[in-house]
């Protein structure tokens, strides 16, 4: 039904209320939506994995993409791009990296297909190109490897090639 | 909003996988081998160890540089080697990756944009002549008995005047490799074929080839008496065969043993790229001999006619479909729609208009085209405000000259409410008609799209606005 409308609460307690259509874009909502019969205005979903910034960020999304085509299936061997992002997705992703990863989570949890696709692209771009050293900094990576164990790898490398 | 703590090293293993399997295998090893030990093991899984592919994607402006190469020629090869079964290279680094080091567990190698001369050579044993013994070079004494999977791609785009018969070379690698290769299962086979001249036929020879482990074979011919040449018991294990016939002459019978049963062919899928003529007499009795069959495939041949009363000339249009070419050139407003994935190269040619829905439908039926070219004269009739923007997400370059080209169409391409453009674009358009279109470099509905192309090609060298080009263009490289 257009317009009828769900309550999703956030970890921390808030509520929004969003239109069922939008919220099914969650596959997570849509099959508590089904199995448990909730369809009255007055019933509250609890998303406990999610806080209310990243849960009003996901709505602004599934809220933009609402008229979206059910995205394609994967397939192994399709192609990789990572290019295809839409201009209002890049700036709609222009956050902080927590932030960026807590989106990864929320979509993975609440099982938004296009959501995690797209803020996975996002971070696959920033490794994209990078060296090691350049990952570390990016991401704030601390190096565990021992200077014996960096030693050790370089000399099987060194057997490798003069075997 | 509060900013979060969490960083790429706290999210879950599944998570990261999920992150690290939108990017080539070559990225991931190359930017997370040895940052940490988590990272190190996640990325050391066969998930992206065991298939890679060290060379340029097709007219991929982003090719890999020479860091990148030498990282995994003195570092990642080695410490991964065992787990490599398959990879994809090209000629001009191919000798240096396989030298690197060891590669135990290889099964397929599929090498691309091979020149015919050359290709001919690594089967001699002139290339990779670093380690000669007994004749054999070190690549053919290595792999001889360890690849179970070969892929033979030949470049048109990659090859020069040859001084030898470029169809004698096709049928020397396609016979040196059964000769050599005594495990071979998958043999894919992609010869130089851009002229009659060059094709792949074994009519006028018939090498001696045999095979008894040949499982799956995808060749390219020029005659239908090639394909039955393949088929006439040579290769007693083949369940598979992906065949594309060049050539509409129809055979004269008999030609090759063609009435022995093929029990093991499963799968028999048959291109013509030209007229389908000999589906009664030739197809049907072979087909009869596939007593097993499970998978038959025909590719349906789709014609059509475009004039251009201005140049009084007719084009008619003849292919098969579903289309296994890269390239598709000459499409007019006529064009009838369809899905072409293996397209990478199209150009639009037309006397009538090209109008917003037709660049919609272009992308559609073309979901990875990279390159992409307009000659069109006409200027658009529809410019109504209201339209959806159209992406090219695959598309890397654009050639706009006006000589060729309305400048209505590279406003189409640069205006950001008409099209979405990706980064790494590189343009080829006059400097006169850019000036316009983008009102002296300053307009904004433009200004989007320009602030992504990578490489600009004019036709002169601005002098004057040199300047107020690098504003506008800020990631364009002059060239």
């Amino acid at each position: 039904m257009a317009g009828h409308k769900i309550k999703l609460q956030s970890s921390d307690g808030d509520t929004f209320d969003v239109e069922v259509e939008i919220a099914k874009q969650s596959a997570t909502i849509k099959t508590m939506l089904e199995d448990l019969g909730m369809d009255e205005e007055e019933d509250v979903i609890p998303l406990p994995n999610v806080n209310s910034a990243i849960l009003k960020k996901v709505i602004q999304w599934a809220t933009h993409h609402k008229d979206d085509p059910p995205p394609p299936e994967d397939d192994e061997n399709r192609e990789k791009n990572t290019n295809d992002i839409s201009s209002w997705d890049q700036d709609f992703l222009k956050v902080d990296q927590g932030t960026l990863f807590e989106l990864i989570l929320a979509a993975n949890y609440l099982d938004i297909k296009g959501l995690l696709d797209v803020t996975c692209k996002t971070v696959a771009n920033m490794i994209k190109g990078k060296t090691p050293e350049e990952i570390r900094r990016t991401f704030n990576i601390k190096n565990d490897f021992t200077p014996q164990e960096e030693e050790q790898i370089k000399k099987e490398n060194e057997w490798c090639e003069e075997k | 909003m509060e900013n979060s703590f969490i960083q790429l090293n706290d999210l879950p293993d599944e998570i990261l996988l999920t992150i690290l399997k939108k990017l080539p295998n070559t990225d991931v090893l190359y930017s997370l081998i040895g940052v940490n030990k988590r990272l190190d093991t996640i990325v050391k899984d066969s998930i992206f160890t065991r298939y890679l592919t060290l060379m340029t994607p097709c007219n991929d402006l982003s090719r890999i540089t020479e860091p990148i190469l030498n990282r995994f020629c003195v570092e990642i090869l080695s410490e991964i080697r065992h787990k490599i079964l398959w990879l994809n290279l090209e000629l001009s680094s191919m000798d240096r990756i396989l030298l690197s080091t060891n590669y135990p567990n290889l099964l397929g190698l599929a090498l691309h944009k091979l020149i015919p001369e050359k290709a001919s050579e690594l089967f001699t044993g002139k290339i990779f002549s670093l380690i000669l013994l007994n004749n054999e070079s070190y690549f053919i004494r290595t792999f001889k008995n360890q690849l179970s999977s070969i892929v033979i791609d030949i470049d048109i785009n990659e090859c020069p005047k040859s001084t030898s018969s470029i169809k004698d070379i096709n049928i020397f690698i396609f016979t040196q490799i059964f000769k050599m290769f005594k495990n071979l299962q998958y043999f894919k086979f992609n010869p130089f074929d851009d002229s009659h001249y060059d094709r792949l036929t074994f009519r006028e020879s018939r090498p001696n080839i045999l095979s008894s482990t040949l499982l799956v074979l995808r060749v390219v011919v020029d005659f239908y008496e090639d394909c039955l040449y393949l088929l006439d018991g040579r290769f007693n294990q083949l369940n598979t065969i992906y065949v594309t016939i060049c050539s509409s002459k129809v055979p004269t019978l008999p030609v090759v043993n063609n009435k022995k049963k093929l029990p093991n062919l499963k799968c028999f899928s048959l291109t013509h790229r030209s007229v389908l003529s000999v589906y009664n007499n030739i197809l049907i009795p072979q087909l009869h001999r596939m007593s097993n069959l499970e998978e038959l495939s025909f590719s349906k041949i789709i014609s059509y006619i475009d004039g251009f009363p201005q140049l009084n000339q007719f084009h008619c249009h003849i292919y098969s479909y579903p289309y296994s070419l890269t390239h598709y050139n000459y499409i007019t407003n006529n064009f009838r729609g369809g899905l072409f994935k293996h397209v990478c190269k199209i150009s639009l040619v037309d006397e009538r208009p090209f109008e917003h829905e037709f660049f919609l439908q272009i992308a559609k039926s073309f979901p990875f085209v990279r390159e992409l070219r307009i000659h069109n004269r006409e200027p658009q009739n529809n410019d109504k405000q209201q339209c959806s923007i159209i992406e090219y997400p695959h598309l890397t370059k654009l050639v706009l000259t006006q000589s060729h080209c309305h400048e209505n169409y590279l406003e189409q391409f640069l205006n950001s409410s008409k099209m979405y453009l990706s980064n790494n674009i590189y343009l080829i358009v006059d400097y006169d008609s850019l000036q316009r279109v983008t009102d002296n470099f300053t307009s904004d509905t433009t200004r989007m799209n320009c602030a992504k192309i990578k490489y600009l090609n004019l036709d002169i060298q601005p002098e004057l606005s040199l300047d107020l080009i690098k504003d506008y263009f800020p990631c364009a490289e002059l060239c």
